[in-house]
């Protein structure tokens, strides 16, 4: 082999050296790809904008009491009636004892009683 | 997501991060394939300013491509550099007809190691190495560079050039013979007689 023969080695080394040969982009470069990919990038999926639920039927009968506080006064007025109602509590029904036995009624008579209108029909 | 836990991820999850928003994603591919891309469009160009255009270009088709890309198709590197063989080709062609070959930039690659003896030395070789590449038919030296230079497997380069491993074997042989015979007796000038065999 002639001495200015590049040998295999020789050319392998060449290629390593390229293979390894800063070939770093210019910050100008890097900026403008930057640009590029923040231009294309595919912005994030928007939150989906709140919108007022179809109204339900509990929304619907608070509208018609006046408001949800409104319904709720009713609603615990209702149970608390029941509750009465049902359970008696003792404050209550002495209570309502005292107040029945120690009445006194008048029975007073405002209209005339129906029992001659029946008799006069009767006749005919 | 975090950087720290990006920068191990695949490119392929990079991608399909970047699609979804993340510009860590986005700046982590630049940093691993545009030095790879630029690399091997200056080998294929000879020309740095052009190198940087398609480099530029190359990675604007990866950004579009993104929100399609199907996971497991292909990799995103090989993809990469089939786009950059085929913007080269486009621009080698372009300037085939214009019949003005600014061949003689080369040195503008190698430019960059200068400075210090060696480093000269160095740049005097990657010269030489980029005129001998220059020598050979367009699809050798593409494969030569794949293959020798940016270190891609046969099958991977066949992906790039959509041919046969065979054909590729073949090429790269060829090419290495094709570059070996334009550095023919330049062992001196190159300073390799010193460091033996």
């Amino acid at each position: 082999m002639k001495a200015n023969e590049m040998t295999d080695h020789d050319l392998d080394s060449l290629l390593a050296a390229a293979r390894t040969a800063d070939r770093a982009p210019s910050p100008a470069l890097m900026a403008r790809v930057m640009a590029d990919a923040m231009a294309l990038q595919p912005k994030p999926a928007s939150r989906p904008v709140l919108r007022a639920a179809p109204s339900r039927w509990f929304d619907r009968l608070a509208e018609v009491f006046g408001g949800g506080g409104a319904l709720a006064g009713i609603s615990f007025a209702m149970l608390a009636g029941v509750f009465i109602g049902v359970v008696r509590p003792e404050p209550v029904a002495a209570l309502t004892s005292a107040l029945l036995t120690g009445a006194r009624y008048e029975a007073v008579e405002l209209l005339p009683g129906d029992a001659a209108l029946w008799e006069e029909t009767g006749n005919d | 997501m975090a950087r720290d836990k990006t920068a191990n991820l695949p490119d392929e999850t990079l991608l399909v991060l970047y699609a979804k928003g993340d510009a860590d994603a986005a700046r982590l591919l630049m940093q691993r394939l545009l030095p790879r891309v630029l690399g091997y469009a200056g080998r294929l160009l000879s020309d740095r300013a052009e190198a940087e255009d398609v480099a530029q270009d190359a990675m604007l088709r990866l950004w579009r491509i993104a929100p399609q890309w199907r996971t497991g198709e292909a990799q995103v590197a090989t993809w990469l550099y089939r786009v950059t063989t085929n913007l080269c080709t486009d621009r080698l062609r372009g300037r085939a007809r214009r019949r003005s070959m600014p061949l003689d930039d080369a040195p503008d690659l190698a430019d960059a190691a200068a400075g210090v003896e060696a480093g000269l030395m160095q740049a005097d070789r990657l010269s030489a190495l980029q005129t001998a590449l220059d020598c050979l038919p367009e699809r050798q030296r593409q494969a030569v560079v794949l293959r020798h230079i940016e270190g891609l497997t046969n099958p991977q380069i066949a992906a790039v050039m959509d041919i046969g491993t065979e054909a590729i074997e073949s090429l790269t042989a060829r090419g290495k013979r094709a570059l070996s015979a334009a550095l023919s007796g330049q062992r001196m000038a190159l300073s390799f007689e010193d460091e033996g065999e």
